[in-house]
């Protein structure tokens, strides 16, 4: 051992790393019986190797007394045995310092930095906090802060921002300032320091293993400095020496320029069609290591899937074909249902908005907690409120929703985000957090090992909010966004063992056992893993200053493919020619480590027009039997269609479309669509007309003589119309709305000039929305049509008119685009498609008012204002005849039962 | 190669990629001799599509490979290497070992993705924020409301009453959300937003905007003027009296009579759009005759003002269109922006935008390029190169600038090859415009050799036959004619009076064939027998879709691989539906459908009804298929009315449960599962493509489920798969080759404007448009003639792209065409179809063509028209669909892996809060280095702790800590741990405590560390205090477990409860020591200490 520094320790090849590891191990620190490792630490670079490594001592020591290492990730080591100054800032803590930094930026700044002096947004100063953030802590793990990087690319010649590098010197001064006065430390700062101070706190250690083909600089340094004290540090490297030894440098790393050129030999490589259809070449080896038909134990094969895309096509695939997989790692606690919780309650905050509401209301542990308290049916209750009121800010939501139905739903949840709606200290927010979960998520349920993996850390989480020292107000949004960020580094389900497959990423790749290993995702663009466009840190700076770059990348990935091959188990290579749109993929550069012919064969073993174009496809294996379709689009009801009353406006659906009448009107059913739009739908549009005239003609009745001056009207209708909306929409209208109650009122105007001609004319009001229908509701008892074995009929008359010579007119008012007249709508050449007006009449005669038959018209209040006009249908007693016998026919149909049937007639 | 430049005009399957892959591997070849390496890095090769750009690449990699292992094949690549002396073998493995190295270097791409990296190397430059990235469909249109909305809250209240007051009717058709976002955006690009982008110069002005405003009423519309009321009175009143040419017994005639009285009504009406519309109107305008018969002079003295007051009326509409829409849409770009920024929201289209404006390269040094993207743009490779748009043209123009000028060129010369096939430029409407070659010839000038490659490796002589045949003969096909008579040029003084250039005087047909280049076809494939034929198929929509399946069926039976090319989507869908229902197995690759699909529309309806509860018509849906009994919903009839609501809530509320805990794919995947046994196999597969949508659509984060929905709505998927039989949009159809091709569709219009508010008018493509128009309709335009010029423009724009459309759909195949016709009433001089296209390239076509009308009863089913009279051959090359061979499935046995236990599984009831609470920050603190404290005794007994021990203890509580233990706090803590040890936890780390044991030896050990296996799993952990007794031989007969809790446990009602929420932990681990030291439980103690 060459005392003082790391040192490399191969540990052969033809065998698996981590058994080796583990005998090693167990042989160096057996002394009578007793394995004693406590002393030991082992450095892991995933999270999965140090379960297995613990599987394999275990396994080693069998008839041993064990005492195990102490296992740490190499990120962890430092805060292992670095006794701090100060207190370290948390991760959080930091984030807000960048993000306070950001914040003060001025603009000659902001452009140097983002090439724009415009205000930032809340999303950017998060998204530059995050990135300065990223890059200091990278640069930190290469023993450099953001102030050296200029000096460092000048020395070896690199170009670099020197402007922008200097701002951002700064705010890295300014973000340590910040914290300093908050008394706290920069976790990389204060490692930093207490290294230059070789200040370890190693009296618990006396060996320190690693596994790391591409140490960074600091991790090196510190390691250095470790062994320089006595204490053993080795890198360990899976190979032979006589093999590797001038390839691998004296600390157990890879050359990079060595391993960018080393030749890998391959023999083989299956090339899937597409992408997803690798998943069906790995399920083919499967099938063809077990061909006695016995199946295979999952802990013989694994499978390694580096491509994240991949892995919900695999979760399908598997489940297709009854492969039980092992559950894998990939979502972090963002994604859980307490993270969605968590940015549902950030956008409420960000927008105040009543359309944040409406998502926070549907998630699920919102919907239950409004049950809980008891209300019923909120999201339904919800939806229908907001059709009605299009409602724009939460300010105005409760003022909307007084006195209706739908407080009951939106009070409580008005309350329960309301904490949100003032900047509190950051500490503070953990414990307004931690209420709000509890209040939500405590169900009175048995808390189960999800939810409790999922509040430890969320608890982590809140923990670090609610030490931060105290300082200014935050706003929620803020607050939460840093909360989010913390969750989105947090993995939402941690190792559990189910015994199905394994799938494993690539870095966990090599240093796994199983005697057969399948490795999908060699193509370009997956392994290595590609390194995207940075405007700050281009690949030359990055090689400059120690960072990861391409090279030390592909020459790692190069090692740990090699090391894997020649691990003496049986490695299948596997890549795809294509993606799923058909865009061909080039193999990865590692399958092409030969050179000259060879390579020629090579590239065209996997890409020529002798390689196979399309090897087992997952589409294949899916087998699919056709069989009889049962989905419906047109379902029919069992049993009898309740229908006890039919509205006059019912009957065109009935004659154009009879399936939809059924389920529409069915009151078992009563289908109907849902949308969340912000503005009001066709419908919503004419209730606002309507309401409005209906006020002012309900004040306009009142009046001894009617109304003849246009402006008067056109003002009386616009105050109705604003009435309306005070009541509707509250004080700030969304603006949607805002632009259809603007056509209103512009329509109101044009049919002011109408109505005071009208007027003049010599018409007056004689009803307004006058009401046929259930008792409760009604103006005048319920009509039954067309005589005592048919229905009740309903309808709301919006106007009838009266003149002293031309006698009684019901009008419809209609604010549709094309100011059709009534006619165009009730007739075609074929007959009746529409029954409306023609029932006003029967409506009316039912109180002893007869309507001629010139009688019916609609007030047409279309866009076009020179469209604006009563149009009166010219129909003679015959033709108003012959609709009442075609209406009666239609409540033929549905009283005595037969609706089904014409229904499922009219969907052959 | 002499030249810096290349530009190859290539007709359709003459093996553009094979040819630019070459070209490429001579760049690098040259490179090679001349510096020592290929340079391969420094070349930029753009095509448009990811999948062409994918095969460019993949067709480089294996020519190289290729030409270096097989000297015959390099032989054969020379030419189109182009290299003097020719390439070697061991030049091109060089080539290829250097090109393999620097994969993910490559520049080769589309331009959209080149974009792209350079806006991510220079956001700065370009002005995007930080953190920017491509949006979703959904994200974007939900950016576009919110700009919507604000623009409408930036409007006080008299504007908007302005706008509603003006504008209603005109823009915003009641809708200020829905038909905007369309109008504004376009569904995929294209909409007014681009065209008013498009229209900017880069001072920011956009004075085509304003051209309407320059020109007086009556440059536009003739005679165009206001009347005074009394005028207009009287005016109408001499229209009402005015003689009217009379029938032969003198009386008026009554169809005359009743237009007059209409007119006079719609005038008196103010209705001034009827009144120019009016077909009275515009005959007399036209000096045509109506009814047969001209107007009396006095009619049409009365007419006049009346007239121009109605143009006046229609000048004041389309100007106040013009403003409205240029005011909204300056004001919305602008909006729309700021929330792009502060979102970070972008699609591709912005990002060439913003590339354009910030003109990058040329802005931007070679070397900072090089720098920033870690390669160079030296030569430059340009395939499909008529789809680009101009904004694209206009990023790149600078470096082909560079490359004409010698700029940048150290040790070798740089290139510059541009391949293009205008006929074949189907983009237009995404702006994509064969005009940009032009700009290339421009910019090359004398530097720019030009080449053509016409001999088509793909198809057999009787197919290129049929294209010259076709499309060799524009210049005089009748229906072409019979088009350009229907839409003549504005004549020059019309165009000259609105101050605009002239146009072609033969219209915008001309200006079409003009722009249309068609070198004879040839075919290098003469082993190939090819075959073209023409069907009749019934007029009746079912009937044809029968007849041309059947065709179908016929020649996937002999083994052809076919493509069949649909106009739509929705024909795509019915076809293939038709096919499947026979049993023909086919790839449908449309985009449309999904939800025509039963069993996807029920999952959508359950993803629907998830988020809306009180969506009724999709719970009765879902309720009523396969998937009801799964999420636990019955058929919704059933249900009491009483209960209906909370059910449906409840059950909803399930599903979003079930997605927020398992993910959205997972939950689907399941239901998928579950309900293959009850859908056909076009369901199946369907419904499994969702579940890999849901997949891929969850990469981007949890997002509202509704975007997904949509999402499938909007994109929608075919059912791709190997089926010989492919079924496809002929859109989709560009760059792919099949034996043989079915146009079942041939009778759609050729050319249609498109609907559009407003049109521009451009000198030069390639300029922001001279002018903007509104839309007006054709009745009107009679008033404005030079409106006509601006419609032309557009039909035309339309015309081309479907002339291409059809150029690239009958240049598809190997070996068989397959054009079906249906009986028409109209001759090809009516209507321009493809149909009558072909029908008048073709003479003895369309003879044969009416007399199969004519027998179309009796005909037998065979073509009517063949090229060849030979019988269909196929060339072998695709395969039948074979079965797919049968697969084995997998057996994967479950292995006993021993469960892992974490010694704190726990489940349990209790207050989140309680579990969870939020301790002062102090106490935790205290209890954390209390606990490190008594970690440091093993014996009381032994005496006091010494003090270098306790200040391990303070360091090692820090680090856990991470924040130091000051000195005061260390003395505090010192205290009271001093002082507790005199108390009951004291006596517990004496060894009195285990006196009991009767031992012979005691050993405590503190923070034990264990990891051991037992028969139910795996144990691993830390003791806090491991006590054991040994007997005389040294073997542990006894242990104590003791656990240091932090807290008080003050009575013993609170004792007990710890108690009983750690015991699982304990017992645990005694289990472990148990294990470990071969003890029984009952010799193993365990207790907890409660540290203060
Ligand atoms: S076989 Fe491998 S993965 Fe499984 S437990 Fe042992 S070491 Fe871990």
């Amino acid at each position: 051992m060459i005392h003082g520094m790391i040192e490399r320790r191969f540990l052969g090849s033809n065998t698996h790393l981590l058994h080796a590891l583990a005998k090693d191990l167990a042989d160096r620190h057996r002394a009578g019986g007793v394995v004693d490792l406590s002393r030991t630490v082992v450095m892991l670079p995933t999270s999965r190797a140090p379960r297995c490594l613990e599987m394999r001592l275990l396994h080693e020591t069998a008839s041993d007394l064990l005492t195990p290492p102490i296992l740490l990730t190499p990120a962890s080591l430092l805060d292992h045995i670095i006794v701090p100054r100060r207190t370290i800032a948390s991760r959080l803590a930091s984030d807000m310092a960048w993000l306070d930094v950001v914040r003060m930026l001025d603009e000659t700044d902001r452009r140097t930095l983002l090439g724009h002096s415009d205000p930032m947004s809340v999303a950017e100063s998060h998204a530059l906090g995050n990135r300065l953030a990223g890059v200091s802590r990278d640069l930190a793990a290469a023993f450099m802060t953001p102030a050296e990087v200029v000096s460092r690319c000048e020395e070896r010649g690199v170009p670099v921002d020197t402007a922008r590098w200097a701002i951002i010197a700064g705010l890295h001064e300014a973000m340590m300032e910040s914290l300093a006065a908050q008394g706290l430390d920069d976790r990389d700062a204060a490692h930093r320091q207490a290294i230059d101070e070789s200040r370890l706190h190693l009296h618990a250690i006396d060996q320190i293993t690693t596994i790391s083909a591409d140490l960074p600089p600091r991790l090196r340094r510190v390691l250095n400095m470790i062994a320089d004290q006595g204490i053993r540090v080795e890198n360990i490297v899976h190979g032979e020496k006589s093999d590797l030894g001038d390839t691998i440098l004296p600390d157990g790393t890879v050359d990079i320029d060595a391993w960018c050129e080393q030749a890998i030999d391959i023999d083989h490589v299956d090339v899937a069609a597409q992408t997803k259809d690798q998943i069906a070449v790995a399920f083919e080896h499967l099938a063809a290591m077990a061909p006695d038909g016995e199946g295979i134990g999952a802990r013989e094969v694994r499978l390694v899937v580096p491509d994240e895309t991949l892995l919900g096509p695999l979760r399908g695939a598997a489940m297709a074909e009854g492969v039980p997989l092992e559950h894998f790692e990939g979502d972090t606690l963002d994604q859980s249902p307490v993270g969605r919780f968590v940015v549902l309650l950030r956008d409420v905050a960000e927008s105040e908005s009543a359309s944040a509401l409406s998502a926070l209301i549907r998630h699920p542990a919102v919907t239950s907690w409004l049950l809980r308290q008891g209300v019923s049916d909120p999201v339904i209750t919800w939806d229908a409120m907001w059709r009605t009121h299009v409602p724009g800010p939460i300010a105005c939501l409760t003022e909307i929703v007084q006195g209706t139905g739908a407080s009951a739903v939106v009070e409580p949840l008005v309350h329960l985000t309301d904490p949100l709606m003032q900047p509190r200290p950051l500490a503070d927010w953990a414990g307004v957090l931690l209420q709000l979960l509890t209040k939500v998520f405590d169900d009175g349920e048995p808390i189960t090992d999800a939810t409790t993996r999922m509040f430890d850390a969320m608890h982590g989480v809140l923990t670090e909010l609610h030490e931060h020292p105290p300082g200014e107000a935050v706003a929620a949004c803020d607050a939460l966004t840093l909360v989010m960020r913390q969750l989105e580094t947090i993995a939402a389900t941690q190792h559990v063992k189910t015994g199905g497959l394994d799938v494993i990423g690539w870095l966990d790749a090599h240093l796994d056992d199983a005697p057969h290993i399948i490795v999908t995702g060699l193509n370009e663009g997956t392994i290595p893993a590609p390194v995207g466009v940075d405007a700050w840190l281009p690949d030359a700076n990055r090689r400059a200053l120690g960072l990861p770059d391409r090279r030390a990348r592909e020459a790692r990935d190069a090692f740990l493919l090699r090391s894997m091959l020649q691990s003496g188990r049986d490695v299948r290579l596997v890549c795809a020619r294509k993606a799923s749109d058909g865009e061909p993929l080039p193999p990865s550069r590692l399958l092409l480590r030969a050179s000259g012919r060879a390579l020629a064969e090579r590239v065209l073993s996997i890409i020529g027009p002798s390689a196979s174009e399309g090897v087992s496809t997952l589409a294949a294996r899916r087998t699919i039997v056709d069989r009889d379709c049962l989905f419906d689009p047109y379902p029919l009801p069992s049993g009898d269609p309740i229908i006890r009353s039919m509205s006059v406006t019912s009957f065109s659906l009935f004659i154009k479309d009879p399936y939809a009448f059924l389920i529409e009107r069915d009151a078992r059913i009563k289908a109907q669509d849902v949308k969340l739009e912000y503005q009001l739908d066709a419908m919503g549009f004419g209730n606002m007309l309507h309401d409005s005239l209906e006020q002012w003609g309900r004040e306009e009745l009142d009046r001894d003589a009617p109304t003849t001056d246009a402006e008067r009207i056109a003002s009386d209708m616009c105050h109705a119309l604003d009435h309306h909306i005070k009541t509707t929409f509250g004080s700030i209208v969304a603006p949607g709305v805002r632009l259809q109650v603007a056509m209103a009122r512009h329509r109101l105007a044009a049919l002011a000039r109408v109505q005071a001609a009208r007027a003049s004319a010599g018409w007056r009001i004689h009803q307004i929305e006058h009401f046929f229908g259930p008792p409760k509701f009604a103006d005048s008892p319920w009509p039954i049509f067309p005589d005592d074995k048919g229905l009740y009929l309903t309808g709301r008359i919006d106007r009838v008119d009266v003149h002293e010579t031309h006698g009684y007119q019901a009008l419809d008012y209609k604010s549709g685009r094309k100011a059709e007249g009534p006619d165009k709508v009730h007739r075609t050449k074929n007959g009746w498609k529409d029954l409306q007006l023609p029932l006003y009449r029967v409506l009316l005669r039912s109180i002893g008012i007869e309507v001629p038959s010139h009688g019916l018209g609609y007030v047409l209040v279309p866009p076009q204002e020179s469209l604006c006009r009563i149009a009166i249908a010219r129909w003679t007693e015959t033709d108003l005849n012959e609709a009442e016998a075609e209406a009666a026919e239609i409540v033929r149909i549905v009283s005595q039962g037969r609706l089904l049937e014409v229904a499922e007639a009219s969907l052959e | 190669m002499s030249k810096p430049g290349m530009l190859i005009e290539a007709n359709a399957g003459c093996g553009k990629t094979y040819s630019l892959a070459n070209r490429v591997i001579g760049w690098m070849v040259a490179h090679l001799r001349a510096v020592g390496d290929a340079g391969a890095t420094g070349i930029l090769a753009a095509t448009f599509t990811r999948k062409a750009a994918g095969e460019i690449q993949e067709r480089i990699l294996s020519h190289l490979a290729e030409g270096a292992a097989d000297p015959a094949l390099l032989e054969g690549f020379q030419d189109s290497i182009g290299v003097d002396p020719p390439a070697r073998c061991e030049e091109l493995q060089q080539v290829l070992e250097e090109f393999v190295r620097v994969l993910d270097r490559l520049q080769i791409s589309t331009l959209d993705g080149i974009f792209h990296r350079l806006a991510k190397a220079f956001p700065d430059d370009v002005g995007l924020p930080e953190g920017w990235t491509i949006a979703d469909r959904p994200a974007l249109e939900r950016l576009q409301r919110e700009a919507i909305d604000a623009w409408l809250s930036r409007c006080d209240d008299d504007e908007l009453q302005a706008l509603a007051m003006e504008a209603e009717g005109e823009i915003l058709k009641g809708s200020p959300h829905g038909s905007m976002i369309g109008t504004l955006w376009g569904t995929a690009g294209g909409g007014l937003l681009s065209l008013w982008r498009a229209s900017q110069h880069f001072d920011g002005s956009a004075p085509a905007w304003d051209w309407l405003e320059s020109c007086s009423d009556d440059d536009i519309s003739p005679t165009a003027a206001w009347q005074t009321s009394e005028a207009l009175a009287a005016a109408i009143n001499a229209l009402g009296r005015a003689d009217l040419p009379p029938n032969k017994d003198g009386s008026e005639p009554k169809v005359w009579v009743n237009a007059r009285d209409r007119v006079v009504s719609q005038a008196l009406e103010s209705n001034w759009r009827d009144v120019l519309e009016d077909t009275l109107v515009v005959a007399v305008v036209n000096g045509a005759k109506f009814s047969s018969k001209n107007a009396p002079s006095d009619f049409e003295a009365a007419l006049q003002p009346i007239v121009s007051h109605a143009r006046a009326d229609l000048m004041r509409r389309a100007r106040l269109r013009v403003r409205v829409w240029s005011n909204l849409l300056r004001t919305l770009d602008d909006q729309y922006r700021r929330h792009q920024r502060s979102t970070g929201q972008y699609d591709y289209a912005d990002i060439t935008d913003q590339l354009v404006q910030a003109d990058l390269l040329s802005e931007v040094g070679g070397d900072v390029l090089a720098w920033r993207l870690d390669s160079t743009i030296r030569d430059l490779a340009l395939d499909e190169f008529q789809d680009t748009s101009v904004p694209q043209w206009k990023v790149i123009e600078p470096v082909i600038e560079e490359i004409f000028a010698g700029e940048g060129a150290h040790e070798t010369p740089r290139h510059l090859l541009v391949v293009a096939d205008p006929k074949q430029s189907i983009y237009a409407w995404r702006g994509g415009t064969p005009d940009v070659l032009r700009s290339v010839k421009q910019a090359g000038g004398e530097q720019l050799e030009t080449g053509e490659l016409a001999r088509s490796y793909r198809s057999a002589p009787e197919i290129m036959a049929f294209v010259n045949e076709a499309f060799g003969t524009i210049d005089t096909n009748a229906a072409l004619d019979g088009a350009a008579d229907k839409h003549p040029a504005v004549p020059d003084e019309v165009m000259q009076r609105a101050g605009l250039p002239k146009v072609n005087p033969g219209g915008p047909v001309a200006e079409v064939r003009s722009g249309w280049h068609c070198p004879a076809h040839a075919s290098a494939r003469t082993e190939l027998a090819g075959d073209v034929a023409a069907w009749l198929s019934p007029k009746d929509d079912d009937a044809h879709l029968e007849y041309v399946a059947d065709i179908i069926e016929d020649r996937a039976a002999v083994g052809a691989g076919v493509g069949v090319l649909c106009p739509t989507n929705g024909q795509v869908a019915d076809l293939s539906h038709e096919l499947r229902m026979r049993g023909v197995a086919v790839s449908e690759e449309g985009a449309g459908g999904a939800a025509s699909i039963p069993a996807v529309a029920a999952m959508l309806d359950v993803l629907r009804f998830a988020s809306h509860p009180g969506d009724r018509a999709a719970a009765f849906r879902v309720s009523h298929s396969p998937l009801g009994p799964m999420i636990g919903l019955h058929p919704l009839e059933t249900i009491a009315k009483k209960e209906r609501d909370a059910t449906l809530e409840r059950i909803s509320l399930g599903i979003r449960s079930r997605i927020a805990k398992e993910g959205l794919s997972e939950t689907l995947a399941t239901l998928v599962r579950q309900s293959g046994d009850s859908c056909d196999a076009r369901g199946q597969f369907s419904l499994r493509l969702v579940a890999d949508r849901a997949a891929e659509w969850e990469e981007g984060g949890p997002r509202d489920t509704m975007d997904f929905v949509r999402t499938i709505e909007q994109t929608g998927f075919g059912a791709p798969s190997d089926a010989a039989v492919r079924i496809m949009t002929q859109h989709k159809a560009k760059g792919l080759e099949f034996d043989e091709v079915v146009l079942p569709w041939l009778d759609r219009p050729m050319a249609k404007a498109r609907q559009m508010p407003c049109f521009p008018f451009s000198g030069d493509p390639l300029e922001p448009p001279l002018a903007m128009a509104p839309e007006v309709s054709q009745k009107q335009r009679v008033h404005a003639p030079v409106l006509e010029a601006f419609q032309n423009q557009s039909w035309a724009a339309g015309l081309a792209d479907s002339l291409s459309l059809l150029y690239v759909s009958i240049t598809r195949p190997r070996t068989g065409l397959h054009l079906v016709f249906r009986p028409s009433d109209k001759d090809p001089q009516e209507q321009l179809t493809s149909a009558t296209f072909l029908r008048a390239a073709i003479d003895d076509l369309n003879r044969n063509f009416s007399k199969a009308v004519d027998e179309i009863d009796t005909r037998p089913k065979e073509p009517f028209w063949t090229r060849s009279g030979g019988a269909f051959q196929t060339s072998g090359g695709g395969e039948a669909s074979q079965a797919a061979e049968s697969v084995s499935l997998v057996r994967i046995r479950v292995s006993d892996v021993p469960t892992v236990l974490a010694p704190s599984s726990h489940e349990q009831t209790g207050s989140i809060a309680d579990r969870w609470p939020l301790l002062p920050g102090r106490a935790r603190r205290d209890g954390v280095i209390l606990h490190e404290l008594f970690r440091l005794v093993r014996w009381l007994d032994d005496g006091p702790v010494d003090d270098a021990a306790i200040e391990r203890a303070f360091d090692e509580a820090a680090l856990q800590l991470g924040r130091p233990v000051g000195s005061d706090l260390r003395a505090a803590l010192q205290t009271r741990f001093m002082e507790s040890l005199g108390g009951p936890v004291g006596a517990a780390l004496r060894r009195e405590m285990h006196a009991a044991w009767k031992v012979e030896t005691l050993e405590a050990i503190p923070e034990h560390p264990i990891l051991v296996q037992t028969e139910t799993g795996v144990i691993r952990g830390r003791i806090d205090r491991l006590v054991l007794g040994k007997d005389s031989s040294g073997a542990v007969v006894r242990a104590a477990i003791l656990d240091f809790k932090t807290g008080h446990a003050e009575t013993e009602a609170e004792l007990q409860a710890a108690r009983e929420w750690y015991q699982p932990q304990l017992d645990r681990y005694a289990e472990g020591v148990a294990a470990i030291y071969g003890l029984p439980l009952e010799s193993i103690d365990t207790g907890l200490l409660f540290v203060g």
